[in-house]
Order: structure tokens, then sequence, then C-alpha cells
């Protein structure tokens, strides 16, 4: 009668063994295929991060939308590098030189997934619908900056107007955000648009979507005006895409460790090293453009009202121990505001902090706030040098921000008292302006970036949680937004990031690289310049 | 019995509208703006969070709101999503059957393990094999399941490649997920046999079943076993309800979105409506499956039938 409990203690034991063994054993390394010539034809099944909000490129919130949306719609511009500009929809452009009307001319042969025609009036259709508040965009309104309205000049120019200079439009219509969608297809579908409907000209079309699962995309044999530098000769090589969502990383990784899934994105720096010295996986590396990880100091929250507090903070973060310590060394400590493949990144700025614990020591003293030999804390009036930083407790990220920071300002004497939140009550919190400290992090690759961090308008209540305003700053942000001289502009940033360091508004920790893993067996996989998309309009699957 | 059955199902009614109403309050309750959730971290500026409070209709006020629902939920219409402005009916359409195709194999697994290594620890009560039996229970209880999921894919699908790690389609994809889920929750059944059967086995009447010279093997299948599941019938049924709505760990480890993990979603973003729509679809099929454990007692209880 002791069998079935010996078949069960069997299986536990099996079961252990099993998960030592496997854990011990790293995965067999296939040989290196050889390059065959691209093959037509397969599935890729693509490994998400993240879910959907809508699939609508012109209403969304997530940028993972946007990696789903270029293989669907194609831009009207494409940029090969930052501030590079390439044709996409439009042939040509041109933009006058008070950066207020931008005209472009677009190609004649090109069809939307529907069968109607790429024309003027649907590059209208598709702006004017992203400005009527009735759509909700998100992204999309937000790149179009003050947009006044579009002209339909002929069947195929448009000409777009703005209430104030917009030198970012050209980076704004580069993102799959803006591109242009099938005017019938939306007004057919009316509020479905993005879930049970998405009409574009890209090499994919959309066949099906399951929220928080799948979306499935077929190949467009009509695809003929790819660009040039992701090497599109016409239809895509690969019958279908799928998009599956799977928010566990572990999971995620294991299904192409499996070969379940072809490629997937956002690799955990934790598993980075593993998977890369394994060889069995490829990995795309690129660095991610915008503004790496940081943190906004509220200046109205005393005493971060008074700047050589804020400037001890900038010495007092020993930013290589934090990317050992929380990104396992992967990412690249930051310098500035915004990463070095984003235009007018000044390197300099690499040079005016450094980590040095007796420099903030010396500011805090300066400051008035003198180390309590008893409690290990400065005070000053009696008051204890506390800082409450405010981080979203579902984030490990944050989370683990959050812990090197307390560990790594105890020395100084500055206690952080760590406010883990939920969602909602953080957005609440940091909205009304209770943090000393929160947490940032951008993957716009346009220097007008800077805006969303220090512009005063973003102030009460935005984006700009530094509350910092500033007349000079407001000054030199509009007017690098306002100047179409590359040369001239990128010297603006230069003096905006310089003033950003100097008023010392943020600690900038570290620039982000995007992780992505794929089988060996998928080539040809591009990624854009700003680190952020990846490409498969000429990717194929080499035959096993 | 079928006045029973009106009875339980007029009953039902209140209990639908109590939990939805008290689930709205919950949620206005908890601090959070759904319009700032909506517009993230990165885009919201003050006059952009205004317009879509109003778009959302959130600017009305509290009651005015729940009425609303109420009236269209009882005319087929649950709503759109604040956050994504699906149809709630098809964000819950789309889950439900990978949901229910989970939760009744998790179930099978969890019913055969359970029970099966209930009974067999209460036959051989202070044996080895009882203790080892409950030991195993007690780690099924302990185990995260989260822990267990990972473990399963790093030697099923990964080392031995015999399942995929995720998956919304077919049999294969189920294994994995099914197993763990169904092993974690077979561990409680266990005990829950056990004790029962025990209490059973301690009644006079089993005595005289022995003592009239019946087998053993029919004394526990007709008088210990069949007396013994009424208690397990009750859990059994709550089970099946927790199985529907409350997988969420299993969905998120094995990357099969089903209605808990919506509703946990929806929760954090305070997604309303589908909030709303998806307590709605949890509290009745809750009213449903206690229904059918009510009517099953009379088939397992002659004198639950009679009274």
């Amino acid at each position: 009668m002791n069998r079935p409990a010996r078949s069960l203690r069997l299986a536990t034991g099996l079961l252990v063994v099993l998960a030592i063994v496997a854990a011990a054993c790293a995965p067999a390394q296939p040989s290196a295929p050889a390059v065959q010539a691209p093959t037509p034809g397969g599935t890729l099944i693509y490994g998400l991060a993240t879910k959907f909000d809508t699939l609508d490129p012109s209403v969304t919130t997530f940028s993972v939308v946007g990696k789903l949306a270029y293989h669907v719609f194609d831009p009207l511009v494409w940029q090969t590098s930052a501030g590079k500009f390439e044709p996409g929809l439009a042939e040509s452009w041109q933009i006058a030189a008070d950066a207020m009307t931008y005209t472009f001319k677009l190609r004649k042969d090109v069809k939307f997934h529907d069968g109607t025609p790429l024309n003027a009036q649907a590059v209208k259709f598709t702006f004017d619908r992203i400005a009527d508040p009735a759509t909700k965009s998100q992204t999309a309104i937000s790149l179009l900056g003050k947009y006044d309205g579009t002209d339909v000049v002929d069947d195929s120019t448009v000409r777009v107007r703005f209430k104030a200079p917009y030198a970012p439009f050209l980076d704004s219509v580069s993102l799959p955000y803006l591109s242009p969608v099938s005017p019938d297809a939306v007004r057919k579908a009316g509020k479905d648009f993005g879930s049970t409907a998405l009409v574009g000209t890209g090499p994919f079309k959309f066949e099906s979507y399951r929220s928080d699962a799948e979306v499935v995309l077929v190949k467009n044999d009509d695809y003929k005006w790819g660009p040039a530098h992701l090497k599109s000769r016409g239809a895509p090589y690969l019958d279908k895409i799928v998009w599956r969502i799977i928010p566990e990383s572990t999971t995620r990784i294991a299904t192409a460790e499996s070969g379940e899934l072809k490629f997937v994105e956002d690799v955990p720096t934790q598993d980075y090293q593993r998977v890369k010295s394994a060889g069995a996986l490829g990995i795309l590396d690129p660095l991610q453009a915008g503004s790496g990880h940081s943190m906004m100091m509220n200046v109205e929250n005393p005493p971060f009202d008074d700047v050589r507090v804020r400037r001890a903070l900038q010495w007092a973060v020993d930013k290589n121990a934090m990317n050992q310590t929380v990104w396992n060394g992967v990412f690249k400590p930051s310098c500035s505001a915004i990463t070095p493949n984003v235009l007018g990144y000044d390197a300099k700025m690499c040079d005016k902090y450094k980590y040095d614990a007796t420099r903030a020591a010396a500011l805090l003293d300066e400051a008035g706030w003198r180390l309590n030999a008893a409690t290990g804390v400065r005070e000053k009036g009696g008051l204890p040098l506390k800082l409450g930083l405010y981080f979203r407790s579902d984030s490990d990220n944050a989370r683990n921000m959050a812990t090197f920071l307390q560990g790594n300002l105890k020395p100084v004497g500055i206690q952080l008292d760590l406010q883990g939140l939920a969602r909602a009550g953080y957005f609440d919190a940091v909205r009304a302006g209770k943090h000393h400290i929160q947490f940032w992090w951008e993957s716009r690759g346009d220097p007008d970036v800077l805006r969303i961090l220090v512009h005063s308008s973003n102030a009460n209540g935005g984006t700009n949680r530094n509350r910092y305003k500033n007349a000079e700053m407001d000054r030199l942000i509009d007017e690098a937004a306002a100047q179409t001289d590359v040369e001239k502009r990128k010297t603006l940033y230069s003096q905006i990031q310089n003033k950003l360091l100097d008023d010392a508004v943020m600690v900038f920790f570290a620039d982000p690289l995007s992780i992505f893993a794929f089988q060996k067996t998928l080539r040809d996989v591009t990624v854009d310049w700003s680190g952020n998309y990846p490409f498969f309009h000429a990717a194929y699957l080499q035959k096993e | 019995m079928i006045g029973f059955i009106q009875r339980r199902l007029l009953l039902a009614i209140p209990t639908v509208f109590a939990v939805s109403a008290a689930v709205f309050l919950m949620l206005h309750l908890i601090p959070g703006d759904p319009a700032s959730i909506y517009l993230g971290e990165n885009l919201a500026t003050p006059e952009r969070l205004e317009s879509i409070r109003h778009e959302m209709g959130l600017d009305r006020p509290i009651h005015v709101q729940y009425l609303d629902f109420l009236g269209r939920a009882l005319q087929g219409d649950l709503g759109r999503s604040l956050q994504n402005d699906r149809p709630v009916a098809l964000e819950l359409a789309e889950r439900l059957p990978r949901t229910a195709e989970l939760a009744a194999a998790a179930f099978v697994v969890s019913v055969v393990f359970g029970v099966s290594l209930g009974i067999l620890s209460a036959l051989r009560h202070n044996t080895w094999v009882d203790t080892f039996a409950m030991l195993v229970a007690l780690v099924g209880v302990s185990m995260p399941i989260f822990w267990l999921g990972l473990i399963a894919i790093l030697v099923f699908s990964i080392h031995f490649a015999w399942f995929p790690v995720t998956g919304q389609h077919g049999i294969a994809s189920l294994v994995l997920p099914a197993t763990v889920l169904g092993i974690v929750s077979s561990a409680t059944l266990a005990r829950l046999v056990r004790s029962s059967m025990l209490e059973v086995l301690r009644h006079e009447y089993v005595t005289t079943a022995r003592a009239k010279g019946l087998r053993e093997r029919l004394v526990v299948r007709r008088h210990v076993f069949k007396n013994a599941l009424i208690p397990v019938a009750t859990v059994l049924g709550l089970e099946v309800g927790s199985l529907m709505s409350g997988a969420v760990i299993t969905e998120t480890v094995f990357a099969r979105p089903g209605v808990g993990k919506l509703i946990v979603d929806s929760i954090q973003s305070k997604d309303f409506t589908v909030v709303q729509g998806a307590v709605l679809f949890v509290a009745v099929t809750y009213v449903v499956v206690n229904l059918v454990v009510d009517v099953s007692y009379a088939f397992l209880d002659p004198r639950i039938r009679v009274s």
C-alpha cells in the first residue's frame, strides 16, 4: 500500500533533481548557420513586455504601439540618425525659414491596405483627427506641437501650419504616431479603429487582436514603397508577425531560450550577461535615445529651494556603483539630460560633476546642514535632513533605485524617506508636489524632450515635477524649438544642458540600453538609430 | 425542487446588486484619478487632465455614474473601457474561453490529486503514508505558485522541450499551467477530504456496516466517501469560483491573459467600467456555482432533499 507514496516521493525527488540539472546545464550551442539567400515565408512571434492601450497610433499613450505601428503604417519621412532624414511617404519636403509651415510632396503610388489611395486629404484627415479633442490623442498630439491646420495644396501636396515656430516637427513625422491612417477605414470602424480594425500603408496588414494576448499581422503583397535604409525591396519576406504579450520577464526570456519565440524585447539586465555568454541567442543592445534614468528634485519643497543642497546631491550620488547595483553594470552612467545619441548632446557635461562625497558634505555644511554625530543625520534649526522619495512600488526598477539611493546618501548625512506607492496614489502625490524626489525617464529622441523636463509650462502638476520655473530656461527651450539651423540648434541645446546642471535641477543616473534577444535563424533585423524600434521590413527566417 | 431553484435565483439578484455597488464605492474610495493614470507619466498637462476627465464622464456625481452603469447593464450594455475604449463585453468575451479552459483543466487535476491524496491519508491514518501525504499537502499549500510555475517552465519547457512556455492555443499549452494551478489548489482539498473522511469513519453506522460483514471497499465507497463529500462539495464550489477569477499569478507566469488578470489590471488603472463589468460577471458565476452546489447536496444526501 505504500506504492503511491513511494511514487510521489520519487516524483518530488525527480522534480528537484531535474530543476538542479536544468539550471546547471547551459543549453547546447548550435553551430552558427551559414548565411543563405533570404527565403520568403514563415511566422515570426515577437515577445512584447507590455500590453497595448489601443493599436491606433494617432491615439495611443504607449510607446509599444509605435513598434507595431511602424509595420502597419509608414511615416512621412524616415530618420536614419539624429537629425538626418530620408524620404518616406513624402518624396520631398520644404520647411519655411520661420519653421511655421512645412510642405510635403507625397508619393503618388501608395495605397492603403483597404485599396484607397494615400493622398493629401488622408494626411490632412490624420492630423486634424489627432488635433480633435474628441479623439483623446495622447502621444501623437504631443508631437503635433502648436498645430494650426493642414492645407491640401493639390492631391499630392500638403502644407502643415503651426501657431508658433516648431523645428522638431520633422522628427515628429518620422515617428509612427503621426503616420497617415486610412480615412475610409476610420470612418467605417469609428471607435473600433485600433481595436478590430487598423488600416495603414505599411509592409504588414492587420489581421486580428485579442487584448492582453496577441496581435497578428500578415504581409502586404502590394508593398513597394519601403525605405532603402532598411533594405526593403518590396513586400516583406515574413508571411506573418505575431506580437505576443508576455509581461513576466522570466517567462519571456524562457520563450526565446526554448525556441518558441524568435524575438523578445526588454531582456532584464540581470539576464543580459548570461544570455550573451551562452551564445545561443543573438543580442541587439543599442543605446536608447532620450533622457536616461534620473531623479527630479522639487525646488519648491525645502531644502531643495537652496541650490547648494541640490548641487550637493549631484556630487553625492555614486553613478558607477548605482549602475553596478541596479543595472548589473549594463547601462551607461549619465552625464547629461539627454543621451549621447540625441542631437545636441554635449560631452563636456561629463566634467561638471563627479562622485565626491567630501564635496557634497562641504556644500551641505555651507548651506547650514550640520551633521549630528549621534543620529548620523544632518540638521538645521533642529530639523533633520529628511527627504521624501516617492516612487511606484509596482516597478522593480524604481524600488531598486530607491533602495540604492537610501544607502548611498546615508553616509553623507541625508535620510531618505522611501514612499513606495501604487500607481494611482503615486500620480496623485507627485502631481500635487508632495515629493522631494521622484524618478524620471524618457525615450523621445528629439532634444525638445528637455521641454518635458524643465519648461515652466509643464511645471504645475504636469511633467516638470521639479516645479522649476526659470524664464531664461524657457526662452532657451523655445528658441531652440524654433531654430531650423542645425548647428545653431545644437549650440542652444548645449546651453540648456549646461544651465540645467548649473541649476542642479535633476540628477542623471544612467542611460539605458534597449536589449533584444533573438533566435539566430532570424536574419536582417535592424533597430532604428534611437534604439527604440526594431524593424522587420527585410527580416527573414533561415531554414533550419 | 423547482421552487427551491427559483427562490435561490431571486435571492441572487440583490446579491449581484450589492456586490456591484460595494465594488463601485470601494473603487471611488481608493485614492487615484483614472484620467491621470490614462495619461500616464509623461503627457499630463492640467488642461489635458481636465478634458480627459470630462470625456470619461468622471466629472459627474458618483451616484449618477453608478446609475448610468446600472441602467446600461440592465440592457446588456457593459459600456466601454475608460483606458482603451474597447467594449467591456468584448474584453470579457476574449478572455473567457481561456479562463474557462484553464479553470476546468485545473479543477480536474485538483480533484483527482486532492481527493486521492485525502482518501489515502485518511484510510492510512496515523501511518507514515498519512504523514507523508499531509507533508506533501503542506508543501503544496505553502509553495508560491509563481515559483512552481517558473520551475515547471525551466524543467519541462526549456530542458525537455515537452510543452510550450506560453501559448494560448491547443492542449499542449494547457498542460503546465493547469497542472501547476491544480496541484497547488489540490493541497487544501486533500486536507479537507482527509479530515472529513476521518470524521465520518468515526460514526456508528460505519462500525455497523463493518459489523454486517460488508467488504471494506464497499464501506468506504458507499458509507464513508459519499457522506464525507458534503463539506467537500461546498469547497469545490468556491474553488470553481476562485479559479474563474483568481488564477492571476498562473495567468501571468504562463502569459495566458484571463478574467482574473483583467480585474487586477483594471483595478490598478481604476478602469471603473471594466471592473464593474468583470465583477458583475464573477458575481453571477459565484451565484450559479453555489446554486449547483446546493442542488448537488440534495443528490448527495437524501435528508436535505426531504427537508
